[in-house]
């Protein structure tokens, strides 16, 4: 439904990694969807994508967040997060015409 | 009939590098979104004009169409005063399916001076309905 909603009949998929290096990390740029499975996320960190912009706060996330493109993560002081995890999606064909 | 109209909405912005999620909807009657245009509402004194006083991303239609993720620029009083253009509008021609949720983000650049201003962003939808 997700998917489908958005004129994609098919895709790959597969789990993205982000290693966090430094206090910045840009990726590189891709045309894939990025859906975050990390939890335990430090408040404060932020995760800014082409679509969508993420500021952790006292508490998690509480939906789906869903990213696209080149994500730029910034790391707060202090904060011990080493990675993030995704599930991408790239659309190979669509449903448009 | 179609017809021309124009909605806005307005985003309030109140802490530096504050990131400001935008989920609206249009009117049901609106078949095409034509233009975009975002502008900073509010002056702030220790601040010359800037090109990139915030960025704004907008997906249209549940986000199955992200036309839009551009810099929003600030102009300072005096070059509002001397200015002979204004900031213009985005053209689009980008459909819109009925009920389609419009998502998305503004973020501050953190180009104010200490002490930070709230401030609002005004985002005009050009749209025809009919």
């Amino acid at each position: 439904m997700l998917l489908s909603s958005r004129g994609v009949a098919d895709c790959y998929m597969d789990f993205f990694t982000v290693p966090l290096l430094g206090a910045e990390f840009t990726t590189p740029a891709n045309r894939g969807w990025l859906f975050l499975v990390s939890d335990s996320l430090p408040q404060g960190l932020e995760i800014i994508s082409e679509t969508h912009a993420l500021k952790v706060g006292a508490s998690q996330p509480s939906s789906l967040q869903e990213f696209t493109g080149q994500l730029l993560v910034k790391l707060p002081e202090g904060a011990t997060l080493d990675r993030l995890d995704f599930i991408r999606i790239i659309p190979t064909t669509s449903n448009e015409k | 009939m179609e017809s021309v109209r124009r909605i806005t909405r307005v985003l309030e912005v109140e802490s530096s590098g504050a990131i400001v999620p935008i989920d609206l909807s249009l009117p049901t009657d609106a078949k095409e979104c034509f233009g975009l245009q975002a502008i900073v509402v509010g002056l702030f004194p220790g601040v010359d004009s800037v090109d990139d006083f915030g960025e704004f991303s907008v997906s249209f239609n549940g986000k199955a169409n992200h036309p839009v993720h551009q810099l929003v620029p600030y102009e300072s009083a005096q070059s509002r005063q001397v200015s002979t253009t204004r900031i213009g509008l985005l053209p689009l021609s980008t459909k819109l399916t009925s009920g389609g949720r419009i998502t998305g983000f503004y973020r501050d650049l953190e180009r104010q001076t200490e002490p930070f201003k709230s401030y609002q962003v005004r985002i005009s939808f050009n749209l025809i309905t009919e």
